[in-house]
């Protein structure tokens, strides 16, 4: 969890990750930034995240994020 | 369906049918009063719907010649006997049925003078133009002989007929164009009745050089005949008049006939016939100018149509002939009616007295029932 | 038939009527069914083959995928204790590529129909002028092909539908019946929105009630859809199609003056057919998504894209955008690009982490543009808006730079509309190559911008293009109300409200005034009837 929090403020410093349970529906994340997420993910935690998992409940928040990092290593 | 329940879908119901009727009746306002097309053809339509029923003696059908050539408030001032032009600019016969059957419908006249030269035209002049129709059935209320006559037409477009606003919504963009005489429809509405009797007329004085005179005329007997849409509205006519034992007198006003018109006098001759075989009266007054004392100097606006000078003439004539020949006695009107047709010779009065100031000033203009003529007469009336 | 004709509400009257008084709930949908099918063979049945065709096909290979998915699993948990992992990933991978291929087939065919009715002539012609150029006697034949009604749009919910399934997202459709329903509704038939299966198909196939506030305001949205598209967009088509008929001779001014009203009709057009669209669904209980939010607000071309024609953009990033930036082809060069001498400058950086979204951008529009129509002047369109996205976030750290050098506070709302002028001045250069007939014209309207440009010319000319200056008035009273209605929108999408609701706060005579008021104006200005032609829908032909 400590690592994806480090990506997500690094991509966006200015986006408060702790909290935020909209990050999608509130376009607070554009369609470039989780581009740009997906790259560093894929990376980071050896997933494959494929474009069907680019879906707002699996971004909205970092915990849901976090969840859909963990089913795709369980792949 | 509980009770609360049921109140509510009333009064939901109460609420949309107030909006629709409140919209229909503003449309309806608008069709009639300003999305139009105003012009005299209205005003003299409308105006003839404002009589009260069964009290026109004398209905005139027929185009331009019968509003420039008789004046209704002149005669019953003169004869006592009321009528009312039931014409349109450039009308065409095929148009006449309709107008008959209206006039049957509200007035039931003892007499209908049918002016003929909505018959003599070319295959092409009128024949399938749009606005010599809509002339008429656009001022005709909508019922049965309306959806004659649209139908007649057969067009895809029927709606734009039967509801004219369709056609005439987008006229606000000529505003005001139109208004001076939507507004006198609407004075005549309120009024009850309208001034003028559908009367117009030029305050031009022409002058022909090529005249056929009275006494060459006689010398021209070689007919010609209508054109056959024109001929077949006849014989429809006709064959109505005939199966309704109508009292009907056919006759061609009084024209300047030259060469360039000569065959339009030639098909009159043609149609005289076909009339007098269905036992119809006929009387070629085009023939009888110097009879009617018409002066071919002074008395025509154009070479088709009697300026005001000579419809004072024509409606002397003529009056007398109807009266003596028809039986034509004074009309049984109300108090309150007799009233309003003596407002109407008073302000005809005015209003020649207006054309002859005009023509000393020799300014032409058209001269009718509209707003600004109506205002500009009043400081004729005595 | 269309939308706005008398017709079509007449039509949606009696659907309304029979479908909320179908007793058997459970098959109301059938009831819609049935009137798709009526209203698309009043457009011309010759043409229903087609969406037959990629109704039928989508419907057979995504029943088809999910059949390899349902084996393959079942497969797989028979042989769980058999097979070891690398064997058990093996036949994954074997299965997810056939697959593949079954979903190929269904892109191809459908894609491959819409292509060739769409672009084979411009494909021919440009070819024929290639071989001519280099003096090779042979040439494709011109055929005159003409395009069902909906069928860029109803091809590209089918392959939404298809991927979907594809990916997992969604189940199939077991009834052929039920998706024939979605892919032909006939609201979204003519211009959309692109909608998407999870979202919409359940709304179609659940039977709904008749609700009075649903009617209510369904009827207000199609009320404004009707003063949009019949008072405003075709009366300013008119103007439009007088300079399109004889393009090359009127001035900069004029020409100027045509771009800007057909950012006005453009707008009002789709828009209120959007609206008119929404809102006969709303009165059936179905919510169709919105597809435009006051686009011309927005602070960037990005943005515009987000907020013009949004359901395009949607399938655009779902389906183009997302496969293209976070396939392994980028996101491999990406990496190997921060690897690189390059990759440790702090361009180099920028550019490696922005590389896969700025071509994927590029890409998106180049279809968006060719999407548009068959001419070079729409790849022109394509490459404009979308080398324009591809810049900006290239460029992005630079634009940064100078704003904090200027000291430009990014909230003021002076900046906001510098940022708005700007896009929409973007977005005019866009328009230019819609409303050219030619990319050369386009090209040249450009330049004439600049060296053409004599008001007395232009006003006189303008005068000539059928609208009178009572006319002109109109259009300019009624774009400051949309304005203003826009704005009131843009302030209470934050609070998730939109001007019917606020309308329903309003005592009933407001609300009896306003639609009175909206039915009054559309009959009275409303461009129909023998006076006018009627204007087609921009997008029919689509």
């Amino acid at each position: 969890m400590d690592e994806l929090m480090q990506i997500l403020e690094e991509l966006r410093p200015d986006v408060d990750f702790e909290n935020e349970t909209s990050l999608i529906d509130n376009s607070i994340l554009d369609s470039f930034d989780i581009v740009a997420l997906v790259g560093e993910l894929n990376d980071a935690f050896d997933i494959e995240i494929k474009p069907n998992n680019l879906i707002p409940e699996n971004f909205n928040s970092a915990k849901a994020m976090m969840a859909m990092i963990e089913q795709l290593q369980d792949e | 369906m509980g009770d609360q329940m049921k109140n509510k879908v009333i009064k939901r119901l109460l609420k949309i049918g107030s909006l629709l009727l409140a919209l229909i009746l503003c449309v309806i306002f608008l069709q009639e009063f300003v999305l139009c097309h105003g012009d005299h053809n209205r005003e003299r339509i409308k105006g003839f719907y404002l009589e009260p029923k069964d009290s026109v003696d004398v209905v005139f059908i027929g185009a331009s010649e019968v509003y420039s050539g008789f004046s209704a408030p002149y005669a019953y001032s003169r004869y006592g006997f009321t009528s009312y032009p039931l014409a349109t600019q450039s009308n065409t016969i095929s148009n006449y049925l309709a107008c008959i059957k209206e006039a049957v419908r509200t007035q039931h006249p003892k007499l209908f003078v049918i002016e003929i030269n909505g018959a003599l035209y070319d295959d092409n002049t009128f024949a399938k133009n749009d606005s010599t129709l809509r002339n008429i059935s656009d001022n005709l209320p909508l019922n049965a002989s309306k959806v004659e006559l649209v139908k007649k037409i057969a067009t895809s477009d029927e709606a734009e007929y039967f509801f004219p606003i369709i056609k005439y919504h987008s006229v606000w963009e000529n505003f005001p164009e139109g208004m001076n005489w939507n507004l006198s429809v609407i004075m005549s509405k309120f009024r009850g009745y309208n001034l003028l009797k559908g009367v117009k007329s030029k305050t031009t004085i022409f002058k022909y050089k090529n005249k056929i005179y009275n006494y060459e005329l006689n010398n021209i007997n070689e007919k010609k005949s209508l054109s056959k849409e024109y001929e077949e509205s006849l014989i429809e006519l006709l064959e109505y008049c005939k199966n309704n034992n109508l009292n009907v007198l056919f006759t061609r006003f009084p024209h300047i006939v030259a060469k360039s018109n000569l065959d339009r006098y030639q098909k009159s001759l043609y149609a005289e016939e076909i009339i007098r075989e269905y036992g119809f009266d006929y009387i070629a007054l085009d023939n009888k100018l110097d009879e009617i004392g018409i002066d071919y100097n002074h008395d025509f606006y154009n070479i088709e149509h009697l300026n005001l000078y000579g419809q004072i003439k024509m409606t002397d004539y003529f009056g007398q002939y109807l009266t003596e020949n028809y039986n034509l006695k004074k009309s049984d009107l109300t108090p309150s009616q007799q009233k309003e047709w003596k407002k109407s010779a008073e302000y005809y009065d005015a209003f020649c007295k207006s054309y002859d100031d005009l023509i000393k000033q020799e300014k032409t203009k058209d001269v009718g029932e509209d707003f600004k003529t109506i205002l500009s007469i009043k400081k004729y009336l005595d | 038939m269309s939308y706005t004709s008398f017709n079509f509400i007449l039509f949606v009257l009696a659907t309304v009527l029979i479908y909320f008084l179908f007793p058997l709930k459970k098959y109301r949908w059938t009831i819609l069914l049935v009137a798709n099918i009526v209203f698309y063979s009043l457009a011309g049945y010759k043409y229903s083959v087609f969406i037959l065709f990629t109704s039928i096909s989508s419907y057979l290979i995504a029943l088809w995928i999910e059949k390899i998915s349902a084996s393959s699993k079942a497969l797989l948990k028979s042989k769980k204790a058999e097979w070891n992992r690398d064997q058990k990933k093996a036949y994954k991978e074997k299965t997810k590529i056939k697959k593949r291929w079954v979903m190929a087939l269904a892109l191809i065919l459908n894609f491959g129909i819409l292509a060739f009715l769409k672009y084979y002539n411009f494909f021919s012609g440009s070819l024929n002028d290639l071989l001519g150029a280099f003096k090779i006697d042979f040439s494709l034949p011109t055929l005159k092909l003409f395009l069902p009604l909906g069928i860029s749009f109803y091809t590209f919910q089918c392959m939404g539908y298809v991927v979907d399934v594809y990916r997992e997202k969604t189940q199939a459709q077991k009834n052929p019946f039920k998706f024939l329903m979605f892919a032909s509704f006939f609201p979204q038939i003519i211009q959309g929105p692109i909608s998407i299966y999870d979202q919409l198909a359940h709304q179609l196939y659940e039977p709904h009630d008749f609700d009075f506030a649903r009617f209510k305001h369904g009827c207000e949205l199609i009320l404004w859809g009707f003063v949009k598209k019949i008072v405003i967009a075709d009366r300013a088509v008119i103007a439009i199609n007088s300079v399109t008929a004889n393009y090359s001779s009127y001035n900069g001014t004029t020409l100027t003056f045509t771009i800007l009203l057909y950012s006005l009709q453009l707008y009002a057009d789709f828009s209120g057919g959007i609206d008119i669209s929404r809102g006969v669904a709303q009165i059936f209980g179905i919510d169709l998504m919105e597809n435009f939010k006051r686009p011309y607000f927005s602070k960037s071309i990005s943005e515009y894209w987000r907020r013009w024609h949004i359901s395009l953009g949607v399938w655009m990033k779902n389906y183009i955008f997302y496969p293209i930036a976070t396939s392994n082809l980028f996101l491999t060069a990406s990496k190997n690009i921060k690897k690189s001498k390059f990759g440790k400058t702090a361009a180099g950086s920028h550019i490696a982490k922005v590389l896969p979204t700025s071509i994927a951008s590029l890409i998106v529009f180049l279809v968006v543009g060719i999407w548009h129509g068959a001419s070079w002047k729409y790849v022109a369109f394509g490459v404009w808006n979308g080398g324009i996205i591809m810049l900006g976030i290239l460029l992005q750290p630079i634009f940064d730079i100078i704003i904090d050098k200027l000291h430009i506070n990014r909230e003021n709302i002076i900046f906001h509309i510098f940022q708005m002028a700007r896009t929409f001045i973007i977005v005019l250069v866009g328009y230019i190559f819609d409303v050219a007939p030619s990319f050369s014209q386009g090209m040249r309207t450009i330049i004439l911008f600049f060296t053409n440009q004599n008001l007395k010319t232009g006003w006189s000319e303008i005068s000539t293009l059928g609208l009178g200056k009572k006319e002109y008035l109109l259009l300019l009273l009624f774009t400051i109300l949309i304005f203003i209605v826009s704005l009131i929108q843009e302030k209470h999408e934050l609070r998730g409200e939109n001007i019917r609701q606020i309308l329903d706060r309003k005592s009933f005579f407001v609300r009896w005034a306003v639609i009175f008021i909206g039915v009054m104006t559309v009959i009275v200005f409303g461009v129909y009837g023998s006076g006018y032609n009627a204007a087609d829908f921009v997008y029919m032909q689509f």
